[in-house]
């Protein structure tokens, strides 16, 4: 029983309507229309209906849902020697967990008096009512059952002898986890005396408001899932001398994917490295650098996408009210022309520490190379199976460099310590099979895989934008070279990708942290600092159609164009109605809305003091502490004049998280 | 020695634990998932309702002259290709891809999938026929609502040179889309139709499932399209040989919000469109000489039309209440035989079918059967009941097509916008504009429009 957060009070129609006021001057709650208008209602029944007002401050009270769980984890092993060399390790882990679920919607919440009313059936002025739904609260109740075991054997080997050290280990893991549920709905229920009616879920029933037949809603439904895993690994390592390592890992997982042949269940993974401790040489001598160490790392991996089966599959729908029996729809198509997703990288790198430790770190160069990269790429619909479908759409290649240095600032009982992390990483498009270079592919809310030759791989592009029309407010582009307002072409599907203005990666080119943390005897002090940099988003705006369609609203909606001259201050269109759909897609995906991304950002401040030694015997204490945290401290400074946080451009209402202090005490017995 | 058993223990509890791991990985994911492979199977997919029966095409009924709209509520319509296609633009009629070429499309591919199964499932006999017969059904009449909405009507003269629509065969989704000529189109409509009718049972569990009499109206329909009048009168006496109770309206309630009951008696085949905003009864009216010319004592007058009390008339006669009923009822099926006993010049017969339907359309004891000199009057007869019983069934489109090629020279007119829009007769714009999306990715022909 929380108030309702924001965008949480909504109407048939979708979201709140502007301006609507859910209490008067005296903060008592008020009324508003929520699936029809209140003139049509109050005209309804003959006065013998249930109240059909839907009051939003009130009306969370009456909802309420109750969780229980019980959860049983139980855990065994058994570690075995076997000689000197080998021993075996095995581990087994059950999980039981029942949960329940009771939400009760009672008989003065508005889903319930709604219903009711919905069903009632009333003959004349005179009549008395009969109702389909019984008056009173709706109960829907929901059981879950989950089973899970999970079962690890590792055979070890560690053998050192002179010069030689090998290290190896094999080992397969599996898991199951099985979870059943059901769910059902009571009518008419009544929480004093525990009654409940019964409603006839066989026949339709004439809606009072519309007359449509219908079937009560009913609440029955059953689920039954299994989840099954096997992985299967090995781990080798040759150390000549504490100097010289060779490696080789290799690792193999599936899982139990629905109609996926079981070739193809398996992914593999694996890598074979070299490392060169260079310091242990007799010819390395450094004060200032006394550890140093050289490696290298091939690695390749393949996945294959769970959209990828190999027969095609249905799911099983609930009963058709019409023929009552079982209906099925298309779950996932086979395509026999997907192949693996394959990424192979190189790493290159190199680990260090100065003297005493003062300085400490790695610094890594990596190259990446991912051939049949999957994607959602257009499909002709007369294939009957939806407007896209996953396939291999792209080959990349990618670099990057990854620096982590620590450094011990000051030692002694005032100790500051601070930690740099920054990165690099570059990637570009080798190759794009899909053969459509129609702009619109290139122009989605959701930045997918952006396919054109050269460019980083997720893109951002636009189309260009010749400011506002200054007599009118119209958003205006470029048709061949010329200012136009001709939407449907400039949105159509000849506008082809190098009609688009390019700006730059979806992703932060550049990204890093440093944090600081100062201790001083039993206070500690640390902040962390962090940053993205060189890359673009696209901003939300105001949308005319969704505005009129279902309230859809945005702030700019306040600063658009009203007046000649309004085009010097904002650059956003002028209200036109009917809406002109074609108008708000060439805004949305304009030049005007596309922004930097680039930010720093506080991302933590952590205060603590931890207890000393005396007074914890004597509490019987391991360890204890207090501390004070403050989360999502927000950004420092941003590149964008609009005061949007990037991060954040596609929650819900495009909301950062609120900024959080925390407090608490922590303690280990 | 002693190393060798220690490694092989250890390798033993290895193999232990991804033994059998075939069978372990077999286990379904979500118990509701299953391979389309048993009957059972087949059947819950075209019990898929959603897919099968409720996404009617409707675009021929918005491109219609069953209704007008108002140019405030023209100017007020959500939609952009709304506005496009009630004005019989040349383009841009589909731009999103939740339109009636994705629902057709969507319902072949159930069906082919469905046919292409069905050689391994396990049931009976009867069974097997019965789910290969509505497979056909299925897919031979959405080819036909796709033939009638993006094609030119059916002339012989021009059928092997007009392009018809993509015959999409098999469920493979790699395959590219061509178009075939409007005669394979329609032969292609014509053998799943036969194959329905001989392979479905003469009843049905449900309307919303095909039956044989089903089967025969359809063929009678598309013949009629076609303008094969011998063909579809004799499907459609077929037809009424198994299937011909009608409703008598004096038993409905005029008063009710939606009074034609759903499923009644005279519906032999079921299926529906959600009204798409044009044609939603708080902004379609009904063209006002339509309504005229319903007689007073006809009870269709007051059962099929709700009075906006502005002079205007919505429709709320679906047999589907609020959805548009895109189905077959024996109505139609007697104004097919009846049209059809006309132009063979049967005057009696044509008559007789059309009082059989009208003597149930109007209000008791007022019904004066009809008469008429020649077979030529007979028919305007039929075609002028076939208009006032049929509306908004997503006929119109068809018959008009149909109609003008044989010379009846309608031409539809639109004032919205500040301007009257016309459809001159057979204007090369009664085939819709394939969506653009889809052309741009297969490279198929375009209607000239």
């Amino acid at each position: 029983m929380a108030n309702p957060g924001y965008g949480q009070i909504n109407s048939k129609s979708g979201n709140l309507y502007p301006y609507a006021r859910l209490a008067d001057d005296q903060g008592q709650g008020l009324a508003i229309p929520r699936d029809y208008r209140s003139s049509y209602l109050s005209g309804l029944g003959y006065g013998k209906l249930l109240d059909w007002t839907y009051v939003p401050l009130e009306d969370y009270k009456h909802t309420s849902t109750e969780n229980k769980i019980a959860d049983m984890m139980l855990n065994t092993g058994l570690k075995y020697t076997l000689n000197k060399a080998f021993h075996l390790d095995l581990k087994y882990q059950y999980e039981r967990q029942q949960s329940t679920a009771n939400t009760l919607q009672d008989e003065d919440s508005y889903f319930a008096r709604n219903l009711v009313n919905l069903y009632s059936q009333i003959a004349g002025p005179v009549a008395s009512v009969t109702y389909k739904v019984p008056p009173g609260g709706v109960m829907d109740m929901s059981n879950t059952l989950l089973n899970s075991h999970s079962f690890r054997s590792q055979l070890n080997f560690d053998h050192t002898r002179g010069k030689h050290e090998v290290t190896a280990l094999l080992g397969a893991e599996t898991r199951h986890s099985g979870s059943s549920s059901n769910g059902r709905r009571t009518y008419g229920y009544n929480k004093l005396t525990l009654g409940s009616g019964n409603v006839d879920q066989t026949a339709t029933y004439p809606s009072l408001v519309t007359g449509e037949r219908t079937f009560i809603p009913g609440g029955d439904a059953f689920y039954g899932t299994t989840r099954r895993y096997i992985s299967a690994f090995g781990n080798g390592a040759y150390t000549y001398n504490s100097k010289y390592t060779l490696n080789l890992s290799v690792r193999r997982d599936a899982s139990n994917l629905f109609g996926v042949s079981t070739n193809e269940r398996w992914t593999p993974l694996g890598s074979a490295g070299i490392s060169w401790n260079l310091s242990e040489e007799p010819f390395y001598k450094s004060d200032f650098l006394p550890y140093l160490k050289l490696r290298g790392t091939y690695g390749f991996s393949g996945n294959s996408d769970p959209g990828m089966t190999g027969v095609t599959t249905i799911e099983y729908q609930n009963t058709s009210p019409y023929t009552l029996m079982p209906s099925a729809r298309f779950d996932n198509y086979a395509n026999p022309e997907v192949r693996w997703e394959t990424v192979r990288m190189l790493n290159m790198g190199l680990d260090f520490y100065t003297r005493n430790r003062r300085l400490s770190g790695s610094l890594e160069y990596y190259t990446k190379n991912g051939k049949n990269l999957f994607a959602r790429s257009p499909l002709d619909y007369t294939a009957g199976i939806g407007n896209s479908i996953l396939r291999n759409v792209a080959s990349m290649k990618g670099r990057g460099v990854d620096f982590d240095l620590t450094s011990l600032n000051t030692t002694g009982t005032l100790r500051w310590t601070t930690n740099w992390n920054l990165s690099y990483n570059k990637d570009r498009i080798e190759d794009y099979y899909p053969e459509s270079l129609r702009g619109s592919t290139f122009l989605q809310t959701d930045a997918g895989i952006s396919g054109v030759k050269g460019k980083p791989v997720y893109s951002v592009f636009s189309f260009p934008w010749a400011g506002l029309d200054p007599a009118t407010g119209d958003p205006r582009g470029y048709l061949a070279g010329a200012v136009s307002k001709s939407y449907n072409e400039l949105t159509g599907l000849n506008n082809l990708v190098s009609d688009l203005s390019y700006h730059g990666s979806a992703l932060p080119v550049f990204f890093g942290s440093v944090g600081n943390t100062l201790s001083y005897k039993n206070f500690s002090l640390s902040a962390r600092l962090s940053f993205k940099a060189n890359y673009y988003f696209r901003a939300k705006s105001i949308e005319y159609g969704a505005l009129f369609a279902s309230w859809n609203g945005h702030s700019d909606y306040s600063a658009r164009w009203q007046k000649p001259g309004d085009e010097a201050v904002n650059q956003i269109p002028s209200i036109v109605y009917p809406a002109v759909s074609n108008r708000d897609a060439f805004y949305k995906f304009s030049e005007e809305l596309v922004e930097r991304g680039d930010h720093v950002r506080l991302q933590y401040v952590n205060f603590s003091y931890t207890l000393g030694g005396s007074l914890l015997k004597r509490l019987l204490l391991k360890d204890m502490s207090v501390y004070v945290n403050l989360n999502n401290a927000g950004i420092l400074w941003r590149a964008n004049k609009k005061g949007i946080d990037p991060e954040y451009i596609n929650s819900a209402f495009n909301l950062p998280p609120a900024k959080s202090v925390t407090a608490g005490l922590r303690a280990n017995f | 020695m002693e190393t060798k058993k220690y490694i092989l223990t250890g390798l033993l509890a290895i193999a232990i634990t991804i033994s059998g791991c075939e069978k372990f990985l077999d286990a379904k994911p979500d118990h509701k998932l299953a391979v389309p492979e048993t009957l059972t199977d087949l059947q819950a997919l075209l019990d898929n309702y959603s897919v099968l029966n409720t996404s009617e095409s409707s675009s021929g009924e918005v491109s219609g002259d069953d209704y007008y709209l108002t140019p405030d509520v023209w100017a007020a319509l959500a939609s952009e290709d709304h506005k496009r296609m009630h004005t019989w633009q040349k383009d841009l009629l589909f731009t999103t891809q939740l339109n009636d070429w994705h629902y057709g499309y969507r319902r072949v591919y159930y069906c082919n999938s469905v046919l292409e199964q069905l050689s391994g499932a396990v049931g009976s006999a009867a069974d097997h026929q019965n789910v290969e017969g509505q497979a056909f059904f299925h897919r031979g009449r959405t080819f036909l609502q796709m033939a009638w909405l993006w094609s030119l009507a059916w002339d012989a003269k021009t059928a092997d040179t007009e392009p018809g629509i993509p015959l999409r065969m098999n469920s493979d989704f790699n395959e590219t889309s061509r178009r075939a000529s409007i005669r394979d189109s329609y032969e292609q409509i014509i053998s799943d139709l036969k194959a329905a009718a001989r392979l479905l049972p003469v009843t049905s569990l449900h309307p919303m499932r095909p039956s044989k009499p089903a089967a025969y109206a359809m063929l009678a329909r598309t013949y009629l399209s076609m303008g094969e009048y011998v063909q579809a009168g004799s499907y459609a006496d077929s037809c009424l040989r198994l299937k011909s109770e009608l409703l008598d309206y004096n038993n409905l309630n005029a008063a009710d919000t939606y009074p034609v009951p759903q499923f009644n008696a005279e519906v032999i085949f079921d299926s529906y469109t959600p009204p798409p905003a044009p044609l939603s009864m708080s902004r379609a009216r009904i063209t006002d000489a339509l309504y005229q010319s319903y007689a007073a004592d006809d009870l269709r007058k007051t059962i099929f039309f709700r009075n906006n009390n502005n002079g205007t008339f919505a429709f709320k006669g679906s047999y589907d209440q609020i959805p548009l009923f895109m189905g077959i009822a024996a109505d139609e099926v007697y104004l097919i035989r009846a049209e059809c006993y006309a132009r063979a010049g049967n005057t009696v017969d044509a008559l007789k079918d059309l009082n059989v339907l009208l003597i149930k359309r109007w209000k008791k004891n007022t019904f004066t059967p009809l008469t008429a000199a020649t077979s030529v009057a007979a028919l305007n007869l039929v075609l002028s009941e076939r208009r006032k019983e049929l509306l908004m069934r997503g006929l119109r489109w068809s018959d008009l097509k149909r109609l003008n090629r044989e010379g009846a020279a309608i031409s539809l007119s639109r004032a919205v916008n500040n301007q009257v829009y016309v459809l001159e007769p057979n204007d090369l714009r009664y085939a819709l504009p394939i969506p653009e999306e889809v052309i741009s990715l297969t490279n198929m022909t375009q209607n000239r429009r």
